[in-house]
């Protein structure tokens, strides 16, 4: 086929000659001169370039080859102009970058929040309320569910956990989880060496074994191999350390690195209070749907048997995925890739804009090329190539430059951010890659429609006379037109980012309200070993609030269950008298944190009314159990000036 | 504007074209010139091929296998290309042309009362 093909186009050439030679003869026959005869034969044929081409067209593989072509022709004509080519690269870089950059985090975020085999199998199981809030789910319910559940492969628990370490360098915390026995093999996960743990090490007397995180060991350890078999001190006790977990995994996300064995021996019977999470593997090919439904019978069986414990409470089931990542993460991922969608609009039309010039100034070319027989959607073709080749350097530029992105964003992304997804598995992968491949030839084809279509609607004689400095009136009225839109979108953008910035100004500098400029804050988790209960907990908070409010520098003191307009835990609805029959999402929200006794009268508000009195919230924070969830509990404290609190001061903290 | 116009004849009568050539071949095979000058001729000189347009059509045929091609000798002795039906582009001749009989038929009924009239 090829072959023939080959033969058929080789041969065309003398066919043609042939052709026309013949035709020659024959007008000459009928008596016409030697010129005119030829002149006429030609005439009738036609364009023999074009004819030529839309042979070799027949044979169809033409269209690539012609593509080869107009991607060299392209090269070269962006060689011509390096200025150009070097402006429009740069701009195109910037917008391609810059939402590769954004689709990087955004695909982590919504597909990939951690790193784990089976992400798309594997569900969060918990208790909610009618109202909608979570809550873990206890002990004796996680073990009936375990034992009677058909939809789930596998359904393990867990404990976050915050330790104190006892090191060389003093005392730090460090953020854990406690896993029972199914934990590992229902998120599939091994140790980079070492082991996981025994089954009989999940009992009481024998737990105190750990696995290290990889960034926990590189850091403690410098990446020492010969760390199996050392003691860690954790609360005080000693733990020897089993196994080192690979550098990806970071499961629960928020910068857990040591895993230690979860042993329910005593609290297994519990029924109401909830103090487990748990993770769920979906048997293949079972539907989060189908699981929900077999679970959901599970559920009312056991609220049957426990309507005390269980009545109020609805067994929810959702994927991973999105248990740690949710709505309000989805829309801001949704509106930073809108935001970098916009720049990249915007580099568009900046690109279509200098092409639009560029085509007035190549005015000649393109006619002379007509003029020699291409045709209007062959030309449109090339320029389009044209453009293409040039969103596919700006492609790379951009790719390069999101990897940059990426990696800058991996280094600087807030701890809110690092709480719902592992930032460290954030790259720029095959998706970002196709979406890259997608964006350029997307900004390539739209920067370059208009402008191919008004250099090729040309009038050819017009074009061909005037020596290439005529002024096409359509094009300026057509640029103008870009860069009305181009102006209008740029401040779309900077509207949108100019609120964002005031927003978030404007709460940050509410001087009337907490002063930020004076206070400061840091957290401290107790060991549950040396305080065991809340009076123990409540004497160590008093006497450091005291403490602190001793030291000469700081004015006010107070501990709270979470900082303001930093995450908090406590959600609450707010039902009033008019409330009734409205939905239960449509209800409003207040956030609930406890304080102790210090802080609202002085930091404070300007609220109405009068601070709580010492007799009525003794110590809520420790009271509440906040001070034994992973966090501990931040300390609020106030300087006399703004300045950062002095080493010496630091240091007096540190006692 | 002038080269939309021309692209405007040349897909008019690409279809057509097609057909015109596999009837003048149901002749007997013959080569190039031979065909674009059957097919005015036979027209009574109304239909002006651009003759060139033939080859990329002989070309297309070819490839679809209603024609081949074969090496010969012209009249006055000169080496050319022949292009011969085959069984498949007699095939195709028969459909095409009762389709296009429809059509023209068709046509002509619309066309016909209106002339009439007047």
């Amino acid at each position: 086929m090829k072959q023939r093909a080959k033969r058929l186009l080789n041969d065309l050439e003398q066919e043609i000659r042939e052709h026309i030679e013949l035709a020659t003869q024959e007008n000459m026959d009928r008596g016409m001169t030697p010129e005119d005869a030829r002149y006429a034969a030609l005439r009738k044929f036609g364009n023999v370039t074009r004819v030529k081409e839309d042979a070799r067209e027949v044979w169809s593989r033409l269209w690539l080859e012609q593509l080869g072509q107009d991607v060299r022709f392209a090269l070269r004509q962006l060689r011509k102009s390096p200025a150009f080519t070097v402006v429009v690269m740069l701009t195109l870089a910037v917008g391609i970058g810059a939402t590769t950059a954004i689709f990087s985090f955004a695909d982590l975020l919504l597909d990939h929040p951690v790193a784990l085999r089976h992400l798309d199998r594997l569900v969060s199981v918990d208790e909610t309320s009618a109202d909608g809030q979570q809550a873990l789910l206890s002990p004796a319910n996680f073990r009936d569910i375990q034992v009677e559940m058909g939809s789930l492969q596998n359904l393990a628990s867990y404990q976050e956990w915050t330790a104190s370490l006892l090191s060389a360098n003093g005392a730090q915390e460090s953020n854990g989880v406690r896993v029972d026995q199914d934990f590992f093999t229902t998120i599939e996960v091994e140790p980079l060496f070492g082991r996981l743990f025994f089954s009989e090490e999940y009992a009481l007397s024998k737990d105190h074994v750990v696995i290290l995180g990889y960034a926990f060991w590189q850091r403690e350890f410098a990446g020492d191999r010969g760390v199996i078999g050392k003691t860690l001190r954790l609360d005080g006790q000693s733990y020897s350390i089993v196994g080192v977990m690979p550098a990806d995994f970071q499961f629960p996300p928020g910068g857990t690195q040591l895993w230690i064995p979860l042993a329910l021996d005593n609290a297994g019977g519990e029924r109401v209070h909830g103090t487990l999470s748990a993770v769920g593997l979906l048997k293949p090919g079972m539907s989060l749907q189908q699981s929900r439904a077999e679970l959901s019978t599970v559920w009312s069986s056991l609220q049957q048997r426990f309507p005390a414990a269980n009545q109020a409470w609805q067994l929810s089931v959702v994927r991973l995925r999105d248990y740690l990542v949710d709505e309000d993460s989805r829309q801001f991922a949704a509106l930073f890739l809108c935001v970098a969608g916009f720049v990249l609009l915007i580099a568009c039309v900046n690109v279509t804009n200098l092409q639009l010039a560029r085509a007035a100034s190549r005015e000649r070319e393109v006619s002379v090329r007509m003029a020699l027989g291409a045709g209007r959607t062959r030309l449109v073709r090339q320029l389009l190539t044209e453009s293409v080749v040039l969103a596919a350097i700006g492609g790379v530029a951009g790719l390069l430059l999101a990897i940059w992105g990426v990696a800058v964003m991996r280094a600087n992304l807030p701890a809110q951010v690092r709480e719902i997804c592992d930032v460290s598995g954030m790259q720029v992968n095959l998706r970002a890659f196709v979406f890259t491949v997608f964006a350029a030839t997307a900004s390539g084809l739209l920067s370059g429609t208009i402008p191919a279509l008004f250099a090729s609607n040309l009038n050819l004689r017009d074009s061909l006379e005037a020596a290439g400095t005529r002024i096409v009136g359509g094009s300026q009225r057509l640029r103008r037109a870009f860069v009305v839109s181009e102006v209008t979108l740029s401040v779309v953008l900077l509207i949108g980012a100019g609120l964002m910035v005031k927003g978030f100004a404007s709460l940050a500098n509410r001087q009337t309200f907490m002063h930020p400029d004076t206070l400061f804050t840091f957290h401290l988790s107790l060991s549950p070993n040396h305080y065991a209960n809340s009076q123990q907990r409540e004497i160590f908070y008093t006497r450091l609030l005291e403490r602190l409010r001793s030291v000469p520098a700081v004015t006010e003191a107070s501990a709270v269950s979470g900082l303001p307009y930093s995450f908090y835990e406590n959600d609450q609805k707010v039902v009033s008298d008019q409330s009734e029959g409205s939905r239960l999402g449509d209800l409003p929200t207040v956030m609930q944190e406890s304080i102790s006794e210090d802080l609202l009268p002085r930091a404070s508000a300007s609220a109405a009314g009068r601070p709580f009195l010492r007799s009525e919230g003794r110590s809520n924070c420790c009271r509440s159990g906040h001070c034994e969830r992973k966090h501990g509990s931040p300390i609020l404290a106030r300087q006399r000036s703004a300045r950062a609190p002095s080493k010496a001061s630091r240091e007096r903290f540190t006692k | 504007m002038s080269t939309r116009e021309e692209k405007e004849r040349v897909d008019l009568l690409q279809g057509t074209l097609d057909l015109l050539i596999l009837r003048t071949l149901l002749l007997g095979p013959t080569h190039g010139h031979a065909i674009a000058k059957a097919i005015e001729f036979r027209s009574d000189e109304v239909l002006q091929v651009e003759q060139g347009s033939l080859y990329p059509a002989l070309h297309r045929l070819i490839k679809r296998g209603w024609i081949s091609v074969e090496e010969g000798t012209s009249k006055n002795n000169r080496r050319a290309k022949f292009y011969r039906l085959t069984a498949k582009g007699r095939k195709q001749l028969a459909a095409e042309t009762s389709k296009w009989e429809k059509f023209a038929g068709a046509i002509a009924r619309i066309l016909r009362p209106t002339e009439e009239r007047e």
